[in-house]
């Protein structure tokens, strides 16, 4: 067959299998030289401290910061905000709290400049930072955080920020031009832990009143960046407030921020977000995914960020009313064949570690006791099932009196895909395990229907005595422990918290928290899965940003280009 | 054709009523409601949410609630979103014009590239430029658009550099969402161009045209093509609403506001009045291309006749 030679008539088609096969080369190739296998790494950092703020900065002439965040808020309002991680995220460089927690568990002056409490930690006075102005011009007085507080506490629907504290709000008062008075309702020795939050910012209610539900989309705060745009559907841009003089000591720094510009994308899909900082369109990326995170390190543009969240680890809560982790053995058969290494091996890439109770491990109040109550062990397991009447039937399924051991897992889609490795080792041992997939509204739906034996679950907070959310009897949002932790177990657990809440003796504090942890795992009310990680990657020359107590949240006031 | 265009106007408005209808129903069947949503995102005790069911009129019988969001619609309100309060006219005003301008651009690519590859493989029927188009096609249709959005952003913008990815809302942002949308529907353009047109090149009036001693560009794109238009322009009409589907994917993908990505997250969050605007804009853009595409057809074949 004689060859021809290409003809321009023949350009079209030629043209366009060049360009498919340049997709499948993009798509087998990569991109980055840097690529590489992620290895049985060394475990985690434990808590990397944000960017240390660099005494002598040489910034560069860059001063416009992008922000890759995954979800568009649909409010910035502090007050009144939902609270998703991006809400948060921005609404922290906007508004300000009375006070500060950094990485490494300090508590710094915000808007308030000192304070005081009471014995019982019942009454707070905070002495106000003077000379703080609105981002409108006006002047941020004590009246200002009054009304605030009172407004928390009287309206119906506020955020989840202010929400955490309404329930214990009692009154504010003023008791001179720059001093505050707050009475809470019970004792409340993390108070200040819990106003750090930035979910905690003060809110201007003079804004809230005049706009309406439209004050979350024109923010007015007295934070480091004020509000300049919402291009819907896209991105929030800020600008720096030149007249922000009153920094944190957090902060090591006075005078306006260094960005000049702070802008906020969101880019939901992770794959997509991550291409944007490689192809420096953002300078910021959050929610780096796990499989990216040694390929991102190996890279030198950029910088790879991990912190240990504090809170309560990914885990299952197992219904203690419902058939058949109503039995403690079947609950402590789930623990001994839940292969917790197998999960962060072949799902987290090694980037997390395992978990060993209720609450986080960053926290003091963990007890590394617990580390030793359980382990991996299938054949212990099926011990426990048999044990408890169990038998392996022809299909690899053990009944009990004509009933199958049937369990549904509750997964979050946006947070649990090691879900499906719990489903086969359940499965290993003679369960049933279902999984059903959720996501956002329909997850807390289906946790609080109470129907699902073991639901997962995750939580960030940053004292230890937030536990209550997740194990209280009475539910409460997106913690709905209520629901399903009935019973005995349900009522001494319940007044474990109550009391350990408002206990001020550290020491006492300390090992009543250890029996609450040592009550729930010898009771098996939950199986612990890992520590919830959270890894971001910037450019490798934007220096002394700051992150929050939680890990979560990022301050870009003091931030710079090098 | 004017009192054509005017009855086909009007008859729009019943169908919008019975989508309106339809919607607000079928919304009703999502198990919970918008408070239970909520619940995830507010700090509500169970007073507080029936306080809120209350308030936003949720405890309504069902042809109450209907009934109200008639007269608002009626007088031009869509209501507000349940989350973050923000006005659904303002909402779907927001993104309606990031929607359009995508499916429009995806259109166009898929018949840039779909009419005159479909023409190129029906003239060269059976050679390998045949076999190849087809190939082509058969790709296009089974490459998943957010696979090849996201190859398209490895290759054009973390390697080569040449296009943004998010953050230009010009013509240059566009390229590549349009061309991962339009790619599939070039495929499907491609095939049924190819078909078509083989079908006609068969006919009597082409040989003739031929025998005329036409030159065969002129016999293909003149005479035979326009003749293949009407099954096109009933098919593009058609994908038009696939189109306003698939730019959900690409939306995500590449980060661009627009109506697929805000109805997706109202379903998700129970957020009824924008779930309800979006499908009612939706359906009354789907209903006003085919009108469109009706009239078409009168330009492209002057024996139709509409009265």
């Amino acid at each position: 067959m004689a060859h021809r030679p290409i003809s321009r008539r023949n350009l079209p088609p030629l043209a366009a299998l060049l360009i498919i096969m340049s997709l499948f080369v993009a798509a087998c190739g990569g991109s980055s030289p840097a690529q590489t296998e992620p290895t049985a790494a060394a475990p985690p950092p434990t808590t990397v401290a944000a960017t240390a703020v660099a005494a002598a900065p040489e910034a560069s002439s860059k001063t416009r910061l992008v922000f890759a965040g995954n979800q568009e808020p649909a409010s910035i309002d502090v007050v009144t905000m939902s609270g998703n991680v991006n809400e948060r995220e921005v609404a922290a460089q906007i508004f300000e709290t009375l006070v500060y927690i950094d990485q490494s568990q300090t508590i710094y002056p915000g808007l308030a400049l000192s304070w005081d409490r009471s014995e019982d930690a019942k009454v707070w006075t905070f002495k106000l930072t003077q000379g703080v102005k609105w981002h409108d011009g006006r002047e941020f007085t004590a009246q200002d955080v009054v009304d605030y507080f009172n407004y928390v506490r009287d309206n119906g629907t506020v955020g989840t920020g202010p929400g955490q504290i309404k329930p214990v709000l009692g009154s504010a008062e003023v008791v001179d031009s720059s001093t505050v008075k707050l009475t809470l309702t019970a004792s409340r020795p993390d108070f200040l832990i819990e106003l750090a939050d930035p979910g905690l910012g003060i809110g201007n209610i003079a804004n809230l009143q005049k706009l309406g539900p439209d004050a979350g989309f024109n923010p007015v705060g007295t934070g480091p960046f004020k509000f300049k745009e919402w291009v819907r559907g896209s991105e929030i841009a800020l600008v720096r407030n030149p007249d922000w003089t009153w920094a944190s000591p957090m902060f090591q720094m006075s005078g306006p921020a260094k960005i000049e510009e702070l802008v906020f994308r969101f880019i939901p899909e992770a794959q997509t977000r991550m291409a944007t900082l490689e192809a420096g369109e953002v300078d910021f990326v959050d929610l780096l995914p796990f499989q990216d995170v040694a390929r991102v390190r190996e890279d030198n543009r950029f910088a790879v960020t991990g912190f240990l969240l504090p809170g309560m680890p990914q885990m299952n809560y197992m219904h203690t009313e419902l058939a058949p982790t109503n039995d403690i053995n079947v609950r402590k058969a789930i623990i001994y064949a839940t292969d917790k290494q197998g999960i962060i091996e072949s799902v987290y890439f090694n980037m997390v570690e395992p978990a060993y109770g209720p609450i986080s491990r960053a926290f003091p109040e963990y007890d590394p006791a617990l580390e030793q109550m359980y382990s991996y062990d299938p054949e212990k397991a099926m011990q426990l099932l048999e044990e408890a009447g169990w038998k392996l039937g022809a299909d690899g399924v053990r009944t009990k009196d004509g009933q199958r051991l049937e369990v549904t897992i509750v997964e979050n889609k946006s947070w649990n895909d090691w879900v499906y490795v719990l489903q086969a080792n359940l499965q290993a041992v003679g369960f049933d395990a279902k999984v059903l997939t959720t996501q956002g509204p329909s997850n807390t739906e289906a946790i609080v229907s109470g129907k699902y034996q073991v639901p997962a679950m995750g939580d960030v907070f940053a004292a230890a005595s937030q536990m209550t959310r997740d194990w209280s009897m009475e539910g409460y949002g997106t913690f709905p422990s209520g629901h399903f932790l009935k019973g005995a177990e349900g009522e001494k657990l319940e007044a474990m918290l109550k009391a350990v809440e408002t206990e001020l003796d550290p020491a006492k504090r300390k090992q009543m928290f250890s029996d609450i942890q040592t009550y729930i795992m010898e009771n098996a009310l939950m199986v612990p899965i890992f520590e919830l990680y959270f890894y971001a990657a910037h450019s490798s020359n934007l220096k002394s940003f700051i992150v929050d107590g939680t890990g979560f949240y990022k301050y870009f006031a003091s931030a710079y280009f090098e | 054709m004017a009192i054509y265009l005017l009855r086909r106007l009007a008859l729009t408005i019943p169908v919008i009523f019975g989508i309106v209808i339809v919607t607000f129903f079928l919304v009703q069947l999502i198990p919970g409601d918008a408070v239970s949503a909520m619940q995830g995102q507010l700090k509500m005790s169970a007073q507080q949410m029936e306080q809120m069911r209350e308030a936003l009129g949720l405890n309504d019988p069902l042809h109450v609630q209907l009934g109200r969001y008639l007269v608002r619609l009626a007088q031009g309100d869509l209501g507000r979103s349940l989350f973050g309060s923000q006005p659904v006219a303002l909402l779907i005003s927001a993104n309606i014009g990031a929607t359009f301008q995508l499916t429009i651009a995806g259109m166009l690519v898929a018949m840039l590239i779909g009419i005159p590859l479909g023409v190129f493989a029906a003239v060269r029927w059976g050679s390998f430029w045949d076999v190849a188009a087809t190939v082509i096609a058969m790709l296009g249709v089974s490459v998943p658009a957010f696979w090849l959005g996201l190859m398209m952003i490895q290759l054009f913008a973390v390697t080569l550099g040449w296009l943004p990815i998010t953050g230009d809302r010009g013509l240059l942002g566009l390229i590549m969402p349009a061309a991962a949308l339009g790619l599939a529907e070039a495929a499907i353009i491609t095939r049924l161009t190819r078909s078509t047109l083989l079908e006609i090149l068969g006919m009597d009036y082409v040989r003739t045209a031929r025998a005329k001693g036409l030159i065969e560009r002129a016999v293909v794109w003149k005479h035979a093509l326009r003749n293949a238009l009407l099954p096109l322009l009933t098919m593009i009409g058609m994908q038009f609403g696939t189109l306003f589907g698939g730019a959900v994917i690409i939306e995500n993908v590449f980060s661009r506001q627009g109506l697929g990505t805000l109805a997706t997250q109202a379903v998700i969050n129970r957020d009824f009045p924008v779930v309800q605007g979006c499908v009612m804009v939706a359906a009354l853009l789907y209903v006003l291309v085919n009108l469109l595409v009706d009239v078409l057809y009168g330009v492209v074949d002057p024996r139709i006749r509409y009265g």
